[in-house]
């Protein structure tokens, strides 16, 4: 409790800075390309979940069953602590922390996924729950931290309320779109021309690039701010 | 070369849709079961009852039984998937991965009453349609198992258990699933194949993916028997542990089975001959792995 009202004595203090993101076009175009990236990752890693667990569990309806049930059960839990994290802490570096780890978490399903599959394919007969408690340990985390991004963006963008429909319209309309051409580049190009492996790496950067850009964003417009502004305290 | 190839397959694709409205509007659809995967539907047509899947989208007969004489098996592919006797002569533990209306384990389980038949079919649709329409029965030495063939495969390889024939004939509506062409899911197989057992794999014989299954066979078997006729669109891949015998080897064990095959329509004697170990395809080809197995984009 005590911990809590630091931080939102911090989040007063930073209120200003945080507002710079949606004022400057930079700092939305950022936004949306983040919330389009961490779409089109979100679907790619889900496709490729069918491939990961196929050699251990088939390519069985229950196994896609699974795996959408995860995934749909990470996100709808991430969307709801991401919300709530918006309202207390919203930080643009926390934004970016989203990402990194996102990011992050995606490295068990590179190293992991095989002694896992393997532990669990011995001890539990059935493909079915098999499939299921495989692709809770894989996929919960990070997925759940990339559902997080939707609501968190919105806070990020939002800054009247008759204009809050539309910047969550365009938001999910972006990540969507993402999701769209995720699955699309994914199933129809990238297992053609690239190993499983090579995909995740490919979407592990992309979600660092994300964080990146964030904090680059957030920098950039802090600084033109202090150039333009008069002298605050909080600035460096 | 190439270009003539499409030209090929486009005539015969064109033939084949000419051929397909036709025989579609001729045959009577006796039954429809409802499937988790694809629904199956059972068709009549001159005598010949078949089982197929994806009617709608240019069907391809899974299997079909002559309703007069239904010992003789109807299927160029089928007759020839049992040349896999010619190295096995007397299997004692089959696995069978793939039912369709169960011709092969059926046909086995006459030839060699006293040996043991496993049969690996994911969909229970067809198991049921199998056994209603295509006189598939189940008893103590023949048990069919609903579930994924590498599944069961990867259980029983963890289980020690082994079989000395081996048959590879699971499809989809479109092909072979795509993870059960990998090079992993070849080596799981060889961990259940005893060391003088036989693989013996159903594939087609032209299509985008021939070079791509060639090579992975090769990388898990060494050489092996290439078997393919003029009359049938298949390719039977026949691979054991150990060194192939000479195709000559073979007339011996060709003769003494040919009395016994005779009444399904296979001419076991004329087998042999028509085995090559040759690649008739292209070496430099990238291998299938669990990892990059676009198996059926690239067909």
């Amino acid at each position: 409790m005590k911990k809590n009202k630091v931080k939102q004595d911090t989040v007063k203090h930073n209120a200003p800075q945080f507002a710079g993101l949606a004022d400057s076009a930079l700092g939305r175009w950022v936004v949306l390309l983040v919330a389009f990236t961490n779409g089109f990752v979100i679907m790619s890693i889900e496709l490729l979940g069918g491939r990961v667990m196929a050699p251990y569990f088939g390519s069985s309806v229950y196994v896609w069953g699974s795996i959408i049930t995860v995934f749909m059960l990470s996100l709808s839990l991430g969307y709801l602590w991401g919300g709530r994290l918006s309202t207390r802490h919203p930080d643009v570096r926390l934004f970016a922390g989203f990402f990194l780890a996102a990011a992050l978490l995606c490295l068990p399903i590179i190293f992991l996924a095989e002694p896992v599959m393997t532990r669990i394919f011995v001890s539990i007969e059935d493909p079915r729950y098999g499939s299921l408690l495989t692709a809770g340990l894989l996929y919960f985390l990070p997925i759940c931290v990339m559902g997080m991004v939707s609501p968190y963006s919105v806070r990020l963008l939002v800054l009247s309320q008759e204009g809050s429909g539309g910047v969550a319209g365009m938001l999910y309309f972006v990540s969507t779109l993402g999701s769209a051409l995720g699955t699309l580049g994914t199933s129809f190009y990238f297992v053609l021309w690239f190993n499983l492996d090579q995909v995740m790496w490919g979407c592990v950067l992309a979600l660092l690039s994300c964080a990146a850009a964030v904090l680059w964003a957030q920098q950039h417009i802090n600084k033109s701010n202090t150039n333009n502004a008069v002298e605050r305290g909080v600035a460096r | 070369m190439r270009m003539s190839g499409l030209g090929l397959m486009l005539l015969l694709l064109v033939c084949w849709f000419g051929l397909d409205n036709r025989a579609v509007a001729q045959r009577t659809i006796i039954h429809e079961e409802r499937s988790q995967y694809r629904d199956v539907v059972v068709t009549e047509f001159n005598n010949q009852r078949c089982m197929l899947f994806n009617v709608h989208r240019g069907d391809m007969n899974q299997t079909c039984i002559d309703l007069r004489d239904p010992r003789r098996l109807v299927f160029n592919y089928t007759r020839m998937s049992f040349a896999g006797l010619l190295l096995n002569p007397d299997p004692k533990r089959i696995l069978v991965a793939g039912l369709g209306g169960g011709t092969i384990p059926t046909v086995m389980r006459e030839l060699f009453p006293e040996a043991r038949i496993d049969v690996l079919e994911v969909d229970q649709a067809v198991v049921t349609v199998a056994k209603q329409y295509f006189n598939f029965v189940e008893d103590e030495q023949l048990v069919n198992h609903v579930v994924d063939a590498r599944v069961f495969i990867k259980r029983a390889g963890l289980r020690g258990e082994q079989y000395d024939y081996i048959v590879l004939d699971a499809f989809s509506g479109e092909y072979i699933p795509e993870h059960l062409l990998t090079q992993e899911f070849l080596q799981e197989v060889s961990q259940i194949l005893t060391p003088d057992g036989v693989l013996v794999a159903n594939t087609f014989a032209s299509s985008g993916l021939y070079d791509y299954e060639s090579v992975t066979y090769q990388s898990v078997f060494g050489a092996f028997f290439n078997f393919k006729t003029a009359g049938s669109g298949n390719r039977i891949i026949l691979a054991k542990k150990q060194a192939l015998p000479s195709a000559a080897e073979l007339n011996a064990p060709a003769r003494q089975l040919y009395e016994r095959l005779r009444p399904y329509g296979i001419n076991l004697l004329e087998y042999p001959a028509q085995l090559s170990t040759r690649p008739d395809w292209d070496v430099d080809t990238r291998i299938l792995t669990d990892q990059y197995s676009p198996a059926n984009l690239l067909n």
